[in-house]
């Protein structure tokens, strides 16, 4: 377990991270903007104060796991990863490019802390129960974390994957849902609604905490109320506003997939000089 | 009599006690593959995963990532027909040593009619780049494949069937993954089979020489994929004449493989016996054989069909 870092120092990684999210897919030409921004806290909590790594030591045997399963995700991952020094974050600028390792839905390279494949929705959650039974039964004291997402949760195999995770008692497993409340044609509870979520969970037999999303003291909080539970499977529930940070992506579905005009990319670094300004992030140091 | 659901699970019982690293996992038919034995003896290296395809393979993947053997069963029609694109994303793009055993696959699964049978499991598995394909033809050449597949770091399949059938006189000819194996050798034509058909292949051939004097091979391809081209290349050039038979559907199948390669490297006459744009029903092994034309008969008549087809072939090509 890491020490939990000053709130701060999380804000400024995290901004960092959405400076990179918007340079990268600026540069693609295409990935999941609102989704990227609204889990940059998430991924910036986990990865500063929680998993237990050493980058470039895939061997280290203390090792914690992160997946990420909705993979669309996977510009504000690599960013955090470039940013724990898993890699140069001149990398990330390669993005959905031909040759590059950082493909537009992840593909698994554990040396630069992608754990796995992830993209078509649902896997990553019965992944990561494997991984933590396989260390349970090894009676090892990694923890196995994965982030889904509130659309993610209309598939039936993340279903089967709560059932087994409760079924073996895996209380290494902590499930991140990053509920930003958009999916691909619009709002989740107008595509398809998924009711009490949480109330879901926690009759599957998860012990579940909602959280302010972009609260890095709630975030805190909440989790080492789940870390202190025993014998059941574990859920972080947390609320976001997808695009957060930037006032014209923000709470807007549109933003899922959708790409910002050259005039609106503009409006959009421009707000993103002053945030970062005014978050103290020197950005001399962004690539 | 033994199935080779049969021979799997026994020998998967014997690696399974001799080596740790192997976890069985199974979506609520363990009694069905035969890894019941497994499951009461090594609870530790068992993982019931209930009525989840899905997810099973999802467990089996992330089991994997620690280092080991995942071997995850069901029937052929779900395993890998409900869960083929977990298998194509989280176990082949993945690269992970993760086994895929289909039991009941082919027409032989019989009374319980077309849902559980499965006829495209081959064309599923075998289009996944990096992944292997085996089709034993009885409960020793099971026992083989399954020690094949386990000691492979690569993603596999095993098809399986669940009918008992008489075990093959493989003579002199030994297993080895990746070959097919010569069981009679003959220049006329050469009967290329997978399975529980390799027997019929076998009868066709002994009854063609007894009674018209023809030589006719027969080969086992119990490995599908990788393809054994090096001996169809060599058979083709040989005979001018391959006929394949197999349980399964012709589209993506064995024959398909066979021509597709020929066809690249070695064009000859190719006659194809399978299953063809149909799905299966409820009868026995028999009725459903004799039904969809896998008979010793209906392969006797695709033979001379082959020869005749050699023969006016050899004419146009010496004119």
């Amino acid at each position: 377990m890491l020490e939990p870092r000053p709130i701060n120092q999380l804000s400024q990684i995290s901004w960092r991270t959405r400076a990179y999210v918007l340079r990268m897919i600026r540069a693609a030409g295409s990935g999941h903007l609102a989704s990227s921004l609204g889990s940059s806290d998430i991924f910036t909590f986990f990865y500063q104060s929680v998993l237990n790594l050493q980058p470039g030591s895939t061997a280290f045997g203390e090792r914690d796991y992160f997946l990420l399963s909705a993979g669309h995700l996977c510009p504000a991952w690599y960013a955090t990863l470039a940013g724990r020094g898993f890699f140069a974050a001149q990398h990330l600028l390669s993005l959905r490019q031909f040759g590059s390792p950082l493909q537009g839905h992840p593909h698994r390279q554990v040396e630069l802390g992608v754990e796995n494949i992830a993209g078509p929705l649902g896997q990553g959650v019965s992944m990561a129960a494997g991984l933590a039974l396989a260390l349970q039964r090894a009676g090892s004291q990694q923890k196995v974390f994965v982030l889904s997402s509130d659309g993610e949760q209309q598939e039936g195999q993340v279903w089967e994957a709560y059932l087994f995770a409760a079924h073996y008692r895996l209380a290494n497993l902590m499930v991140i849902i990053d509920a930003n409340r958009i999916q691909q044609s619009g709002l989740v509870r107008q595509v398809m609604n998924l009711g009490d979520l949480a109330g879901k969970l926690q009759s599957f037999g998860f012990a579940v905490r909602e959280s302010d999303g972009h609260d890095f003291a709630d975030l805190q909080a909440k989790y080492n109320e789940l870390a202190g539970v025993d014998n059941q499977p574990k859920c972080l529930l947390c609320h976001t506003i997808p695009g957060k940070g930037i006032s014209l992506l923000e709470g807007d579905a549109h933003w899922h997939a959708a790409l910002p005009t050259d005039e609106q990319w503009d409006e959009i670094f421009a707000e993103l000089a002053d945030k970062l300004t005014a978050a103290g992030v020197d950005t001399k140091e962004l690539v | 009599m033994k199935a080779t659901r049969d021979g799997f699970g026994e020998e998967l019982y014997d690696l399974v006690a001799a080596d740790k690293n192997i976890i069985v996992l199974s979506a609520d038919l363990s009694s069905s593959l035969k890894v019941d034995r497994i499951a009461r003896d090594f609870p530790h290296q068992y993982v019931e995963c209930g009525v989840s395809e899905q997810n099973m393979i999802g467990v089996a993947a992330g089991i994997a990532m620690t280092g080991k053997i995942s071997v995850a069963t069901s029937f052929a029609t779900f395993n890998p027909g409900r869960n083929w694109e977990q298998i194509r994303v989280s176990v082949a793009m993945q690269g992970l040593p993760v086994k895929i055993i289909g039991s009941h696959a082919g027409l032989a699964t019989g009374p319980d009619g077309a849902t559980h049978q499965a006829l495209e499991d081959l064309a599923l598995m075998s289009v996944l780049p990096g992944m292997e394909v085996f089709v034993p033809a009885d409960y020793q050449e099971a026992r083989d494949c399954t020690r094949a597949l386990i000691a492979s770091g690569q993603p596999g399949y095993l098809r399986l069937s669940r009918e008992p059938t008489p075990a093959l006189d493989f003579g002199g000819s030994e297993f080895v993954a990746g070959r097919g194996r010569r069981l009679r050798s003959g220049s006329d034509a050469t009967i290329v089979a997978c399975g529980l058909t390799v027997a019929l292949a076998l009868e066709v051939a002994d009854t063609l020489r007894a009674q018209a004097d023809l030589a006719i091979g027969v080969v086992d391809l119990s490995t599908l994929v990788p393809l054994d081209t090096a001996l169809l290349t060599q058979l083709a050039q040989q005979t001018h004449a391959i006929i394949t038979i197999e349980e399964h559907e012709l589209v993506g199948g064995l024959g398909a493989l066979v021509a597709a390669h020929l066809g690249r490297t070695c064009p000859c006459v190719v006659e194809m016996v399978g299953v063809e744009g149909r799905f299966g029903q409820s009868g026995s092994k028999e009725q459903l054989w004799e039904a969809y034309g896998l008979t010793a008969g209906n392969l006797q008549n695709h033979v001379i069909k082959a020869l005749e087809r050699k023969r006016e072939w050899l004419l146009d090509d010496g004119s």
